[in-house]
């Protein structure tokens, strides 16, 4: 379970840093306000997610002055981390897809 | 828990990591609990409250850095294959260097791009003409390669001195041992000259010869007694077309 949890959290921080580039604290919010708080993870788990996406070459980090007038460390999604992102969405859908015919299969055989 | 004790939890098992990796884990981790606070602080939260309620939400410290420590593990590999593959290398090429086998090579190189002309250095005086030649003459698996003549003055006669390399055909190749003493050199008349120094390895053999020339002369021969063949070159004498 726990390292489903961290391929699902993979999944997430690579899509929310297709849009733009986040600092770990940005990423945690933007994270609970589009998942309207679904999402209650510990939030230091969150590095050791993006530390290893660094290392692995799928995001880059920088330093730069974030809106609030301080200085944070920013996540900036590459090339290879496209390719990654494609391929864990398809999984995902392919994953997500079985679930709801499972579900839905169920859901019809109930009235039987 | 503090602050400082929460990051000190963390930052316990990255031993691995360097001190200024270290410092960016423990900066990162700060500045998150930093902007968390400051969310908190702003809807008025009292700030020693604010501080746990941070670190609670972080979650349990030693197990961010346990995974934080999985993420650099596989480096340690990576520095021991880099040591290997840069200790090999060096193993090799003092293998190379002991067994000579570089510098054979070398010398083969440089035998058939531009063989040296230090070996003639001082031996033939009142020089009155030089000149670079490149007759090449296939022996066996060697070639046998004259590259310069000169004509000048040796123990009071007048002298031709004639520079010559052999190396094999391939560059890593061995090439046959003894070709100062397996070469003569002879003057129009017939007359054997003498042989010089010579040097040499594995890789090519140089030699220097001289015959005795007369103001006429056009030309010198070089014998090579090779096993089974003898072969034979006419070396044209600089300035020997004007004299004759």
């Amino acid at each position: 379970m726990r390292k489903q949890a961290i391929e699902h959290t993979r999944l997430l921080a690579l899509s929310l840093l297709a849009g733009e580039d986040m600092y770990g604290y940005q990423m945690i919010v933007e994270l609970a306000r589009r998942s309207n708080h679904t999402f209650d993870m510990k939030e230091g788990t969150l590095y050791p997610v993006l530390h290893g996406l660094e290392q692995e070459g799928f995001v880059e980090a920088y330093r730069k002055q974030a809106p609030t007038g301080r200085e944070r460390k920013y996540y900036h999604l590459t090339r290879k981390g496209q390719g990654a992102l494609r391929e864990e969405e398809a999984a995902w859908k392919r994953y997500s897809g079985a679930v709801n015919d499972v579900l839905r299969g169920g859901a019809e055989a109930e009235p039987v | 828990m503090t602050r400082g004790e929460f990051l000190e939890q963390v930052l316990a098992p990255l031993g691995r990591l360097t001190a200024e990796e270290r410092e960016n884990v423990r900066r990162e981790l700060e500045e998150h609990v930093e902007d968390r606070m400051e969310a908190l602080l702003d809807m008025g939260w009292d700030a020693e409250l604010a501080e746990s309620r941070c670190l609670e939400a972080m979650g349990d410290p030693a197990e961010i850095g346990r995974e934080l420590a999985k993420q650099y593990r596989g480096r340690g590999w990576l520095w021991i294959g880099r040591a290997a593959v840069a200790l090999t290398v060096v193993v090799c090429i003092q293998a190379l260097l002991g067994l000579g086998m570089l510098s054979n090579a070398w010398t083969s190189l440089e035998a058939r791009i531009c063989p040296s002309t230090a070996i003639s250095i001082g031996e033939l005086k009142n020089v009155e003409a030089a000149e670079a030649l490149n007759i090449r003459a296939e022996i066996g698996n060697d070639i046998l390669r004259i590259y310069q003549v000169s004509v000048g003055e040796k123990d009071g006669r007048r002298a031709a001195m004639v520079l010559a390399c052999m190396y094999d055909r391939r560059p890593f190749g061995i090439v046959a041992a003894g070709l100062r003493v397996r070469s003569d050199v002879l003057n129009q008349k017939g007359e054997v000259g003498t042989s010089g120094g010579s040097r040499g390895n594995y890789g090519a053999e140089y030699a220097v010869h001289w015959a005795p020339v007369e103001p006429g002369d056009t030309h010198v021969v070089w014998v090579y007694h090779g096993i089974g063949e003898t072969v034979r070159l006419e070396i044209p004498l600089p300035g020997g077309e004007e004299t004759a």
